[in-house]
């Protein structure tokens, strides 16, 4: 299954591998979610603590699923939640804030790599990467509705928040939808996802966003989009493509009927109704310009990207969209999907068409030519 | 003539079955016959167009060409893997025991050829040539090139 019909299916398989590549490594992930674990099991150990149940759970772009690797080696950073379990009255932002933070300082190893910041309490990692831990309280009982403290933390903040409602919002709108009665004659029938294995095409076109977000904003970070803003952005207009490329195409021409040029939107927190994640652009109106800029130019590269032909270009146009500071991201995409179809080769799997010059999958096109074996040779 | 080799004007017939965009015809020159072959070759829906040349007389080894675009030779490099510099820098697309005279051009040379372009265009891309070949070649290249790969 490696050549395919359409251009579009054979540049997605390259794009599905640099997702690949901006995706956090299995040691990353594992790194981080014994980091969660850990701190859970010290921070209920505490006697102090024992009365609120405390556990950690994570939060944001890792069990998203979205999160992408840190560029020009900063450090990843994962979030997470340490819910005490009591009553809004029964202890103060502050307080919570305090029992959370000594606890972790008892710990031998934790000692020295923490660091009290606003409303969260950070963990440097050895390495390249760290926590960020913020204490709550449950709103009620029948929600994952929760208070975190204020900027100040002179109090909860009343706005609330809700990550794990997030979470589950956002996987609900990951289905992938089965395209019927549309294949081309000349391309083969729907695939199942290619990665239905790894992460559903949204995932990975969040990804993708989040990166050009980061490369587009480099220079004026302060106009930046927030990733839950884009996330949520990206998975509302989401329409169930089993293509990442598809998928990101279609998320940029709703969002460009959706904008409007006269000012911004509001967009609620589809998990936390009433909490409008786009007040960043009503307080800045230089952010929302920059983020309808950010769209336009992201959907015309991804056109212009759609009409290269050959594999050179195509690697330099992806480069200048996902990773300029050349850290090999693309180069890396580029050898996987060149070492898939090299294992094909030798495998007998890639034929020559029965319609002439060009190659194809010997499993999708019955007629086709096998291809004798060979050595690529030269002169010294 | 070895009753097994195939004729030019058979080679010429059944490039015209695989190949029906190509124009094929044999030339009569001083040193003998040749057939010479030219089309356009796009070996993946995202490969690149390629203007192609492939010559062959009976008794030698088929020769090809790229004729549009020009073969790039990727900066830090002095050539491109796997290619002759002799009338070129022209593919290399198979070893002696590969090929013999008995075997058509339309399903083994043009198949290589297209095969070929796509680990071309990769080491374009990448710097890495990953479609294999001769072992010393491959060394030797890797000798050549400044890069360090990650």
């Amino acid at each position: 299954m490696l050549i395919h019909a359409t251009a579009n299916r054979q540049l997605d398989l390259l794009i599905e591998a640099l997702c690949v590549q901006l995706s956090l490594t299995e040691t990353q992930h594992t790194t981080a979610s014994r980091a969660y674990q850990t701190l859970g099991d010290w921070l209920s150990e505490s006697t102090l603590l024992t009365p609120y149940a405390p556990s950690v759970y994570p939060q944001g772009s890792i069990p998203l699923g979205t999160a992408v690797k840190p560029r020009r080696g900063l450090e990843f950073d994962a979030d997470g939640v340490c819910l005490l379990t009591t009553r809004y009255e029964s202890l103060t932002a502050s307080a919570a804030y305090d029992l959370v933070l000594s606890r972790i300082r008892e710990h031998g190893t934790y000692r020295d790599k923490v660091e009290a910041r606003e409303r969260c309490i950070r963990i440097n990692y050895e390495g390249d990467f760290h926590l960020d831990i913020i204490p709550a309280i449950p709103v009620d009982a029948a929600s994952t509705r929760i208070f975190i403290p204020s900027h100040d933390r002179s109090g909860w903040d009343p706005s609330m928040s809700n990550p794990k409602g997030f979470e589950a919002w956002f996987h609900s709108r990951e289905t992938v939808q089965r395209v019927l009665g549309s294949v081309r004659a000349d391309a083969e029938p729907m695939p199942p996802p290619t990665n239905s294995a790894e992460k559903p095409p949204l995932q990975r076109s969040a990804q993708l966003f989040k990166r050009r977000r980061d490369v587009y904003f480099d220079h004026h970070p302060e106009l930046a989009p927030k990733s839950i803003l884009l996330t949520t952005l990206v998975a509302n207009a989401y329409r169930g493509q089993s293509l990442v490329t598809d998928a990101t195409e279609q998320v940029l021409s709703t969002l460009g009927a959706l904008l409007p040029e006269s000012g911004p939107p509001r967009v609620d927190n589809p998990s936390n109704p009433g909490e409008n994640l786009a007040r960043h652009w009503t307080e800045d109106r230089r952010a929302y310009g920059a983020f309808l800029r950010f769209r336009a130019d992201f959907q015309a590269k991804m056109t212009g990207l759609q009409q290269l032909r050959g594999l050179d270009k195509i690697a330099d146009a992806l480069r200048e969209l996902f990773d300029p500071d050349g850290a090999g991201f693309v180069d890396r995409a580029l050898s996987s999907t060149t070492a898939s179809f090299q294992k094909a080769r030798v495998e007998g799997e890639v034929a020559m068409s029965p319609r002439g010059s060009n190659l194809v999958s010997r499993a999708t096109a019955a007629a086709a030519t096998a291809i004798p074996r060979n050595s690529f040779f030269g002169d010294e | 003539m070895n009753a097994r080799e195939r004729s030019l004007v058979y080679q010429l017939e059944l490039m015209k079955v695989h190949h029906p965009t190509f124009r094929c015809r044999i030339v009569h020159g001083i040193k003998g016959e040749r057939l010479v072959c030219q089309g356009n070759i796009q070996p993946t829906p995202i490969s690149d167009s390629y203007g192609v040349r492939i010559e062959y007389s009976i008794g030698s080894r088929p020769r090809v060409w790229v004729d549009r675009p020009k073969l790039r030779i990727r900066d830090g490099w002095d050539r491109i893997p796997h290619t002759f510099r002799e009338g070129g820098p022209r593919p290399c697309l198979f070893e002696n025991q590969d090929w013999n005279p008995r075997m058509l051009l339309a399903t083994s040379v043009m198949p290589w050829f297209l095969l070929w372009l796509v680990f071309y265009e990769s080491w374009l891309a990448t710097g890495e040539w990953q479609g294999e070949g001769h072992p010393e070649r491959e060394a030797k290249v890797a000798e050549t090139s400044p890069e360090v790969r990650p």
